[in-house]
């Protein structure tokens, strides 16, 4: 099962330093990139962007060994300032795939480690699912599940708590897609192709257009 | 515990309780209290004269004013951040009690998630807060607590002129910004007020990844 690995990238000052440090990727063998329009699939849809999708075969260093190729996918949508990386192994640093890419996306782009997406919005986009398979938030530094807080009804929970990781259920279209979501990272279980995209869709909508 | 913003009355104990606590810790806060002291204790030594009433004003005075200063010295009051680093022990993420203890930040290797709570008083109207670290490490909200908040990752400013919701999470990362060959194995991370350009809090960060 691929996972997505989310960030946000954009233009900043502090991206010139970066671009000057790393002009071209040096792990990365970029085997395409294509742009194209962002086609809405879920309703009002706020974004009118672009998307540029790439595959590329990135070599992870290793000490002993010659390092082992790993094929991967990633995605910048300009208006949204989301990158998605596509991986279906688990790699020693993200980071250092991101620090790679980034480079050939745009000179200057900065990647941040996080989406920064707003605590409550991200509420927001699990309320919308059909069904709560699992929520876990954090008290007081440890990971509770969202309905077995002392003293404090799910319903103050909502919207309100620092969420560590979810697990909940869409259906569209006669589709059931299974969204896994921990820390910056979503992992989408489904049958239907469109709906890695409907999905990324909702949580563009609900969660990044704030 | 995040949920629910604090009362009016819980508001002036926040304002009260600090600053009491900065009147106690405070040197002017002691001087001021023993000259009016004494003043007020040698006016009695002139029941009959001139110099009681004066001296008993100049004490009051002192106080007044040493009150007023301390005042302006210890602001902001009316915000109240608590910060406990979390660490994952058999894949769940609990509070590192002993760092937090310490007033330290422990990295390992991944990046060390800090866990926190704001708290702000109803006589609070906005707040700015800048996170920093000094050169070896970066720190980077995770989420953005708020949809009315506002996040710059590149300054690591969060600020809302006038928040709706006076108690909420915050959690963020701190990670080193280079190879370890590269850079030290201490640095600081500093929560300040940007209006007043207070320090709210101060942890020292300790790298001891490999």
């Amino acid at each position: 099962m691929a996972t997505s690995n989310l960030r946000r990238a954009n233009q900043s000052e502090q991206s010139e330093e970066s671009a000057q440090r790393k002009d071209s990727p040096e792990l990365v063998d970029i085997v395409e990139i294509e742009s194209e329009r962002v086609v809405p699939v879920c309703e009002d849809y706020p974004f009118e962007q672009d998307r540029h999708v790439g595959t590329a075969t990135y070599i992870e260093p290793s000490e002993f060994t010659p390092g082992r190729e790993i094929e991967i996918e990633f995605e910048y949508r300009d208006e949204s300032e989301l990158l998605r990386l596509e991986l279906k192994t688990d790699v020693d640093s993200v980071n250092k795939i991101f620090e790679e890419i980034a480079p050939i996306l745009g000179s200057g782009l900065e990647v941040y480690h996080n989406i920064h997406a707003p605590e409550d919005a991200l509420w927001d986009f699990l309320m919308e699912a059909n069904r709560i398979l699992e929520i876990t938030v954090f008290d007081e530094g440890y990971e509770v599940p969202y309905d077995d807080i002392e003293g404090v009804p799910r319903e103050d929970v909502i919207g309100e708590y620092a969420i560590e990781s979810a697990t909940v259920g869409f259906n569209h279209d006669g589709h059931q897609i299974v969204v896994q979501f921990t820390g910056g990272k979503l992992q989408i279980e489904t049958d239907w192709d469109a709906g890695r995209e409907y999905i990324l869709q909702l949580f563009e909508r609900e969660v990044l257009a704030g | 515990m995040v949920s629910g913003d604090p009362s009016w009355v819980e508001s002036a104990k926040i304002i009260g309780k600090q600053y009491v606590s900065h009147f106690l810790d405070s040197t002017t806060g002691d001087f001021s209290t023993v000259i009016a002291s004494v003043l007020f204790g040698v006016s009695g030594i002139f029941p009959n004269s001139g110099l009681q009433k004066p001296l008993r004003i100049v004490a009051l005075l002192i106080f007044v004013l040493a009150l007023v200063y301390i005042f302006i010295d210890g602001r902001p009051f009316g915000v109240d951040v608590t910060f406990t680093p979390t660490h994952l022990v058999d894949g769940e993420r609990e509070p590192d009690t002993m760092s937090e203890n310490a007033g330290v930040v422990l990295i390992q290797n991944e990046p060390t998630l800090v866990y926190g709570t704001v708290k702000l008083s109803k006589f609070t109207r906005g707040f700015k807060f800048k996170f920093s670290t000094r050169r070896d490490t970066r720190v980077e909200l995770q989420m953005k607590p708020r949809k009315e908040h506002q996040y710059d990752p590149s300054e690591n400013i969060l600020e809302c002129d006038s928040p709706s919701d006076r108690s909420f999470p915050v959690k963020f990362e701190i990670y080193p910004v280079d190879d370890i060959s590269s850079r030290g194995r201490y640095d600081y991370l500093k929560l300040k007020d940007e209006s007043t350009g207070k320090a709210l809090l101060e942890y020292q960060i300790i790298d001891a990844s490999y």
